[in-house]
């Protein structure tokens, strides 16, 4: 007894993930509160680039930033304060020098209903098109905010 | 005492399972050791806060997701019982191991059978990769556990971004107000810490 207790290399942060909640659709909607913004033009531009489909107006309804420990995982929201959707990721190794390879699972109301183990890179985004909600298209974004050097 | 006669009395001890020859063979070293008696009073007390979170024939209304969470918090627990181990003891947490590994196995098999859906990859689900400009940021196992849903995805380079669209997922219903969530923007250690 006496030693310091060793610290537990997983909990290491070893970078930062973001996760966004974006509704998108193609009626009218009302203005949905202040802490709700719309896009910018450019994003939607990337936005609709990427996943080949346009919308009338969209929405960002949540966003949340978690770290990502080396050795556990994790779990993030994009609304915070809802279980409807969730994202859990563990860290499966690097890829190249900006690259983090992630164990990922999309859960909908507690089902698991996505798994995949994307490579993330730092400022590029991956986008998940997913359920319907009101008429409208819910897309979930994760983007690699930071990685941290080995 | 050997080693080996040790840690077996040692473990039926914890489990109330002496028989009165081998409490008497077994109390000079309790004599000894009288910290262990603390030890085993906080096995009993895990012992019984893991009856109380398994309840053995009751299914939990999410299985999967249950075992998920399980398994994530029994994995915790085990880091966080081996941490002190290599720190602080070499003896007497050598042979604790022997009963929390089984402790923490009979909890997973358990939760196993507990859940209907467990299992990575269901019979008849596939992988889906389509699209121009596909450049494998995506391993092939990207799919759903659903099979009702397809699968497909693709990466833009121009715009720098992977896709994954998920066909034939079940709406959220109307009544969900997603309106009515936190949007906020802070770093934490994630939302799966408030299960």
């Amino acid at each position: 007894m006496g030693c310091a207790l060793a610290k537990d290399p997983g909990k290491e942060k070893i970078g930062t993930l973001k996760a966004q909640l974006i509704y998108a659709t193609d009626e009218d909607v009302e203005d949905l509160g202040e802490s709700r913004k719309g896009l910018s033009d450019a994003e939607k531009k990337v936005l609709e680039e990427s996943i080949r489909k346009k919308f009338k107006t969209y929405w960002m309804l949540g966003e949340d930033q978690t770290k990502i420990l080396r050795g556990y995982e994790n779990w993030t929201s994009p609304m915070r304060g809802s279980e409807e959707l969730m994202v859990s990721f563990e860290p499966k190794g690097r890829e190249g020098k900006d690259g983090l390879r992630l164990d990922l699972e999309l859960w909908q109301s507690k089902r698991k209903v996505l798994k995949a183990d994307p490579v993330l890179r730092k400022g590029k985004h991956l986008y998940i098109v997913g359920p319907k909600w009101r008429g409208g298209q819910l897309i979930i974004v994760l983007e690699l905010v930071d990685l941290l050097k080995e | 005492m050997d080693e080996n006669r040790k840690e077996e009395l040692l473990t039926l001890w914890m489990d109330d399972g002496l028989s009165s020859a081998e409490r008497e063979e077994l109390a000079p070293y309790l004599a000894k050791h009288p910290e262990l008696e603390a030890e085993r009073e906080e096995y009993v007390r895990l012992r019984d806060e893991l009856r109380s979170v398994l309840p053995e024939h009751v299914e939990p209304p999410y299985p999967e997701f249950f075992n998920k969470h399980l398994m994530r918090q029994i994995r915790e627990e085990e880091r966080m019982e081996r941490i002190p181990a290599v720190a602080e003891v070499s003896g007497m947490w050598s042979w604790m191991r022997y009963w929390m590994v089984p402790a923490a196995a009979a909890a997973v098999v358990v939760a196993f059978l507990a859940g209907k859906e467990m299992g990575d990859r269901p019979a008849g689900a596939v992988a889906t990769t389509s699209g121009a400009g596909y450049t494998g940021e995506l391993a092939p196992g990207v799919y759903s556990a659903i099979s009702s849903v397809d699968v497909t995805t693709w990466e833009d380079p121009d715009a720098g971004s992977t896709v994954i669209v998920l066909d034939g997922l079940e709406d959220i219903p109307s009544s969900v107000d997603l309106l009515k969530t936190t949007a906020s923007l802070e770093e934490g250690e994630g939302s799966g810490k408030t299960f």
